[in-house]
C-alpha cells in the first residue's frame, strides 16, 4: 500500500497538476489531503474540484475555516486577508457548504492525519520546535500522525520515554517502537527555501515515509498572481520557497 | 481425480492425473511415477487413493521419504503436501483440473547429489528433537525473532508489535495484534487481524491459512518457521 500525503496547496494549481502528475507515474494507492486548498493562490476552485477528485479526503485547513467563520480572517496577516477576501469571492456558496463538511480530523490505520497540531486543533498550531511537537504527540494515540499548517517538511520522532527529536531526511524508516509526526510540507508555497511542491509518500510494503519534491512552472502561476494584482511579496516568496 | 505435480529442483517436470486406487513410486521403469535418480530406491513408496484420502507410504527406502520436509513412514496427505524423494518434489492436489495430461519429458542430466538428502535427514532430525523436548508444535524464531522457540501451547497466540501479545514482531506498520494463529481440531491456523499484506506465509500475503510443517511465517519484517507436533 502506497499512500500519497499532501497539504497546503493554496490554489497554487500549476504546482498542484505537476504533483498529481508525479503520483500518477509512482503506483500510488491513494491520495489524502491535509487542507488548505485555498487561500493565497489564484486558482482556488480549479484545486478544490481536483482534490475533490482524486483524494479519498481533504481535511478543514485555517484558510476554509476562516471562510466559514468570518472573524477569523481579522487574526490574518495583511497579504493573507487580502487574498482571503479575493478568495471569498470567487466561490460560490454550493463550494462553501463544501468546505462546511470537511472532517477536522481523520485517524484510521494507526495513522492521524490533521492539518495543524493534533493539540487543540483549532487553534491552528505551528509545530516548528520540538516543545510544540511535545504537545502534538500528548494529543494523538496512534503510532503515526500526518500534518500540515507550516509548510515545512521535518520529522518529529517521539522515543518510549517520551524524547522527542526533530529531524529531516527525505527518506524515513520509522522503527517499531517509535512514535512519529510528520510535516509534510506544501504543495504551492513551500517554505523551506526550496520553491519545488513538497509531499510525502508512506510505502506500508516497504516501510519507509520519503518526501518528495516537484518542479513546477512557478513564472507561469507568478504572472497569474500579477494578473490578478496580488500583493508583491506573495509573487515573490514563491520562487525563492518563503 | 488426483494430481501429482512431480518437480525436478523447483522445475515441474511432469503432471500426473489419475484414476488409478495405487501408484508406484521408485527408480525402475517398472514404477508408475519414475524419478530417475540413485538417490530413489527402486521401489520407494507407494501412494494410495481411498475415496477421501491419499496416503503415501514409505518401503522402507534408504534415503527416506518426506512430507512438508518431515520425513514419514505412512502419512495421510492433505491438499498441497510436498512430499519430496531425493531430489523431487511431488505436490499433491486432491482434484486435478481439466487440461491436458502431460507426458513424461524429462529435461536435463540429473547428477547425484547426496547432500540435500544429508540436509533434510538433519533437519528433520532436529525438528524431532525440538518437538519431542517441547512436546508439541513450535514456533522457530528466525529474522528479528525475539526467542529460538515458542511452544504454542495456547488455543489462541497472539502476533504483533503491542506490548501484550504473545509473540512480538518488529515493524512499523505492523498492527499492535497482527495475527493469531488458533488451534482447532489439532491443526493450527494463522489468520491476518491487521494491516493487510503485513501476514504473509512462504511468501504470500494471507488472510487465513492452515500451517503446514516447514511453513515460513512472515508478520511485518519478522520470521517465523513452523514446526508441526503430531498429536
Amino acid at each position: 500500500m502506497r499512500l500519497a500525503v499532501f497539504s497546503d496547496i493554496h490554489g497554487n494549481l500549476e504546482a498542484l497538476e505537476a504533483v498529481l502528475a508525479d503520483i500518477e507515474s509512482r503506483q500510488i494507492d491513494e491520495i489524502v489531503s491535509l487542507g488548505d486548498v485555498i487561500g493565497y493562490g489564484c486558482d482556488p476552485i480549479p484545486c478544490l474540484e481536483l482534490v475533490q477528485r482524486h483524494c479519498r479526503f481533504s481535511l478543514i485547513g485555517n484558510h476554509e475555516a476562516a471562510l466559514l467563520e468570518q472573524h477569523t480572517i481579522e487574526r490574518f496577516s495583511d497579504t493573507a486577508r487580502i487574498s482571503m477576501q479575493w478568495t471569498q469571492n470567487q466561490l460560490s456558496p454550493t463550494w462553501v457548504e463544501y468546505l462546511a463538511t470537511l472532517p477536522e480530523f481523520v485517524v484510521e490505520n494507526d495513522q492521524t492525519f490533521v492539518h495543524a497540531s493534533p493539540f487543540e486543533p483549532r487553534s491552528w498550531r505551528y509545530i516548528l520546535d520540538e516543545f510544540e511537537a511535545r504537545l502534538g504527540f500528548s494529543a494523538f494515540d496512534t503510532a503515526l500522525c500526518f500534518t500540515g499548517h507550516t509548510h515545512i517538511p521535518v520529522i518529529f520522532s517521539e522515543s518510549p520515554n517520551h524524547t522527542v527529536t526533530g529531524t529531516f531526511a527525505e527518506t524515513l524508516t520509522p522503527e517499531s517502537d517509535m512514535r512519529y509526526l510528520i510535516s509534510v510540507g506544501s504543495v504551492g508555497q513551500p517554505r523551506d527555501n526550496d520553491p519545488r511542491a513538497c509531499y510525502v509518500i508512506a510505502d506500508t510494503d516497504d516501510e519507509t515515509i520519503s518526501f518528495i519534491r516537484v518542479v513546477y512552472d512557478i513564472a507561469r502561476t507568478q504572472s497569474k498572481l500579477k494578473a490578478a494584482n496580488a500583493p508583491a511579496s506573495l509573487v515573490t516568496r514563491l520562487e525563492v520557497g518563503r | 481425480m488426483a494430481e501429482i505435480i512431480v518437480k525436478f529442483e523447483d522445475k515441474v517436470i511432469e503432471r500426473i492425473v489419475t484414476e488409478k486406487k495405487r501408484l508406484s513410486i521408485g527408480r525402475t521403469h517398472d514404477n508408475d511415477i519414475v524419478l530417475e535418480n540413485r538417490g530413489v530406491s527402486r521401489k520407494h513408496a507407494l501412494l494410495e487413493f481411498n475415496d477421501n484420502a491419499a496416503v503415501i507410504i514409505d518401503n522402507e527406502s534408504l534415503n527416506g521419504t518426506f512430507v512438508n520436509n518431515r520425513k514419514i513412514s505412512e502419512e495421510v496427505l492433505r491438499p498441497e503436501d510436498v512430499i519430496t524423494i531425493g531430489k523431487y518434489a511431488l505436490v499433491y492436489h486432491p482434484e486435478a483440473e481439466e487440461g491436458n495430461t502431460g507426458g513424461v519429458s524429462f529435461e536435463g542430466t540429473m547428477v547425484l547429489n547426496t547432500k540435500k538428502q544429508k540436509e533434510l535427514l538433519e533437519k528433520d532430525k532436529l525438528e524431532r528433537q525440538i518437538v519431542a523436548k517441547f512436546g508439541g508444535s513450535v514456533l522457530i524464531g528466525e529474522e528479528n525473532a525475539e526467542f529460538s522457540e515458542y511452544v504454542l501451547d495456547r488455543d489462541v497466540t497472539t502476533i504483533g508489535k503491542a506490548k501484550f501479545v504473545h509473540v512480538r514482531v518488529k515493524g512499523f506498520f505492523v498492527a499492535a495484534i497482527q495475527a493469531k494463529i488458533v488451534r482447532e481440531n489439532g491443526q493450527f491456523e494463522l489468520v491476518s487481524l491487521g494491516r493487510s499484506g503485513k501476514t504473509k506465509v512462504n511468501g504470500e500475503t494471507v488472510d487465513r491459512r492452515v500451517l503446514r510443517n516447514d511453513d515460513l511465517i512472515v508478520v511485518g519484517k519478522t520470521a517465523f518457521r513452523f514446526i508441526e507436533g503430531k498429536s
